[in-house]
C-alpha cells in the first residue's frame, strides 16, 4: 500500500476528499518531523513511539575488499511499536 | 531530550498547520494511526510520503537454547513491525551531522603518521612532557569536540602517550649508560696502568681531570637542551666534540691494551705519547692522529731494529766474528803448515832431536783424550813453534824424515795430502756419532774421514757399530 492508496483509504473512512486528506496527512507528517527534529519522543498511545536515536561513529570493514571505513555518527528515527500494536498482529496470526 | 510530544501536542500542531479545529484534527490523527494499524494486517506494507514505510515482517519460529539451563525451547513465529524512515525524514533528522561523510581508513599509513608526529614532537620537546602530551591529546580533543570519540582512536592514543614516555626514558637511560661506560673505561685504564710502574701515574691524573671535564660537559648538555631553539647549535657542537673525544679515548685505550703486552720500553714510549695525546685531545682534533702515526712508525722501526739485531747476532754466532782466538789459531796453523811444507821441500836430512821433541807432545795429547779439541790446538800451536825454533837449529828436517819413516808402519791413503804417522787418540763411538762428525770435530773437515777409515781398516764406512774404538790418526802433510 503506497501513499496514494493510504490517502484514499483515509478519505474513505473519514469522508474527506483525497485532497484534504493528503493535505492533512502532510500536515501531520510535518508536525511529527518537527517534533522529532526538536529531539522529542513522539508518543502515540496504542500505536508506538517515534524517537530520534544517536548512532556513534564506527569503523566498518568491507568484507570483500577488507577496506576499513569510518562511518560518521548520525541521528536516526526509530519507531518502537507499542505492546498493544504488537499483540494485535500476533493475535490475528 | 526536551521531553515527549504526546498525541495532544500533535493534534494542536496539526490544527495550527491545517487551519482546522482541534477536534477535527484529533479525529484525523487518530484515524491515521488506526488506518495504519488496520491496513498493516492486510497489506503488510504501508508507505507514507515524507514519513517512511511501515512493514509487517513475518518471523519464523525457531529453536533457542537457554544459555543458563541449556533447555531447548521453541520460539513461536511472530510478526514484527518495522519502520523505515523516508529519506526526506532521515536527512531532516540528521541535519546536525550532515557535514560528516564516511572516511576510508588506510590504517597502516594513518597510524604510522600519527606515531611519527608524536615522536617528532616528543623529540623537539624532550623533557617537556606536558607540552608533548598536550600535542598528543589535541587530536583526541578535536574528535571529542565533534563528538566523534571513536573506540579505536581512544584506545590508540593512550598507547602512543605511554610509548613516547618510554622512548624519553630510553633516551635518558642511554645517556646515562654512555656516561657510565666512559667512567668504566677510565677505571679499567687506571687499573691496567697501576700494574705498571709509577711513571705512568702522571698521565692517569691527566685522564681523570679530562674525564671530570667531560662529565661536566655532559651534565651541562641536558640543561642546555631545556633551553631549546637558541642554544641548539652550541649543544650540537659540544656533543660532537665530546663524542670525538670519546672516540680518541677508545683509540688510546685500544693502543694501550696492545702495547702493554709488549715491553716496558714500549710502555714508556707510549706513556709519553699518551701524555701528548691527552693534552692535545682537548685542544685540537688532528694532532692525536699524527702522534698515533708517529707511534706506529716507531713500532715499525723498533720491529725492524729487533729483526736486524737478531739476524746480526745469528750471523755473528755463525761466522764467529767476535771470537778472534779461533781465527788466530787457524791462521797460525795455516802459516806454520806452509812453513813446514817449505822446510820439507827444501831439505831432506834426518834429525833425531825433533823426533825426541815431537814424542812428548804426542804423548801429552794421548794422555788427555777428553780435552782433545783444545789440547790438540794447543799441541798444534806449540809443536810448530818448537819446530820453527828447531829449524833454525837445522834439526827439524830430521824429524820430518823420521816421521816419514814412521808413516810406513801405518796404512796410508793413496794420493792423500797427509801422511798417517801415528795414533793421536782412541775414541769410543757413541750413539749419534759418525765418522764424518769425528773427522769434522777433530780435524776441522769431513775430508779427513778417509784417513780415519784407512787407519782403522773400516770396510764399510757407512756401517759402524756403536762402542767400537776408533783410532784417530796423527797426520802430517806430505
Amino acid at each position: 500500500m503506497n501513499n496514494k492508496d493510504f490517502v484514499s483509504e483515509l478519505s474513505r473512512r473519514l469522508g474527506y476528499s483525497q485532497k484534504d486528506s493528503s493535505a492533512l496527512l502532510g500536515a501531520l507528517v510535518a508536525e511529527i518531523s518537527a517534533q522529532l527534529e526538536e529531539d522529542r519522543i513522539v508518543s502515540l498511545p496504542e500505536f508506538g513511539n517515534f524517537e530520534v536515536r544517536k548512532k556513534l561513529e564506527r569503523v566498518v570493514i568491507n568484507p570483500a575488499t577488507q577496506q576499513r571505513m569510518l562511518v560518521p555518527p548520525r541521528l536516526v528515527v526509530a519507531f518502537k511499536p507499542s505492546a498493544q500494536l504488537k499483540d494485535k498482529f500476533n493475535e490475528e496470526a | 531530550m526536551s521531553g515527549r510530544a504526546l498525541l495532544q501536542d500533535l493534534i494542536v500542531g496539526v490544527a495550527k498547520r491545517a487551519n482546522i479545529s482541534e477536534q477535527e484534527a484529533e479525529t484525523f490523527v487518530r484515524m491515521v494511526f488506526t488506518v495504519i494499524s488496520d491496513s498493516l494486517a492486510d497489506e503488510k506494507i504501508i508507505k507514507i510520503r515524507n514519513l517512511g514505510t511501515f512493514k509487517l515482517v513475518e518471523i519464523d519460529e525457531r529453536e533457542s537454547v537457554d544459555p543458563n539451563t541449556g533447555v531447548l525451547t521453541r520460539v513461536k513465529g511472530y510478526r514484527k513491525i518495522v519502520f523505515t524512515p523516508d529519506n526526506a525524514l532521515k536527512d531532516l533528522i540528521n541535519k546536525p551531522f550532515a557535514q560528516f561523510e564516511t572516511v576510508i581508513l588506510n590504517d597502516n599509513t594513518d597510524l604510522a603518521e600519527m606515531e611519527r608526529g608524536a615522536e617528532s614532537s616528543s623529540l623537539i620537546d624532550e623533557e617537556d612532557d606536558d607540552v608533548a602530551l598536550d600535542i598528543e591529546e589535541n587530536p583526541e580533543e578535536l574528535l571529542e569536540d565533534n563528538g566523534l570519540a571513536d573506540e579505536a582512536m581512544s584506545e590508540e592514543i593512550p598507547e602512543e602517550a605511554s610509548d613516547v614516555t618510554l622512548s624519553d626514558k630510553n633516551e635518558e637511560t642511554v645517556l646515562k649508560e654512555t656516561v657510565q661506560d666512559d667512567s668504566m673505561k677510565l677505571e679499567e685504564k687506571t687499573d691496567t696502568e697501576k700494574v705498571e710502574e709509577g711513571i705512568i701515574e702522571e698521565p692517569v691524573g691527566d685522564d681523570m681531570s679530562v674525564a671530570h671535564v667531560l662529565s661536566d660537559e655532559e651534565k651541562i648538555q641536558p640543561d642546555s637542551d631545556m633551553d631549546m631553539g637558541q642554544t641548539n647549535p652550541e649543544v650540537d657542537s659540544v656533543s660532537s666534540s665530546i663524542e670525538y673525544q670519546h672516540a680518541d679515548y677508545q683509540k688510546i685505550q685500544e693502543q694501550k691494551v696492545e702495547e702493554l703486552n709488549v715491553t716496558t720500553q714500549t710502555v714508556e714510549h707510549q706513556t709519553i705519547e699518551h701524555q701528548s695525546i691527552v693534552h692535545q685531545g682537548r685542544e685540537e682534533s688532528g694532532r692525536p692522529n699524527r702522534s698515533m702515526r708517529i707511534s706506529l712508525g716507531g713500532m715499525i722501526a723498533l720491529f725492524v731494529f729487533i729483526l736486524v739485531l737478531m739476524t746480526g747476532s745469528y750471523l755473528v754466532g755463525y761466522y764467529r766474528l767476535l771470537c778472534p782466538c779461533v781465527f788466530l789459531t787457524k791462521e797460525e796453523n795455516y802459516s806454520e803448515m806452509q812453513v813446514l811444507s817449505d822446510k820439507t821441500d827444501s831439505r831432506s836430512a834426518v834429525c833425531p832431536v825433533p823426533k825426541a821433541k815431537q814424542h812428548p807432545a804426542t804423548d801429552t795429547i794421548g794422555k788427555t783424550p777428553e780435552n782433545q779439541a783444545t789440547k790438540q790446538i794447543a799441541a798444534q800451536t806449540s809443536k810448530p813453534v818448537q819446530t820453527v825454533k828447531q829449524s833454525e837449529a837445522k834439526s827439524k828436517e830430521d824429524s820430518l824424515a823420521q816421521l816419514r819413516k814412521k808413516a810406513t808402519q801405518y796404512p796410508q791413503v793413496k794420493n792423500g795430502a797427509y801422511l798417517i804417522v801415528g795414533v793421536k787418540s782412541v775414541h769410543t763411538l757413541k750413539s749419534g756419532e759418525s765418522l764424518l762428525r769425528l773427522a769434522q770435530k777433530n780435524y776441522g773437515s769431513r775430508d779427513f774421514v778417509q784417513y780415519i777409515v784407512e787407519l782403522n781398516q773400516i770396510k764399510n764406512p757407512d756401517l759402524v757399530q756403536i762402542g767400537k774404538e776408533i783410532k784417530l790418526p796423527e797426520l802430517i802433510k806430505k
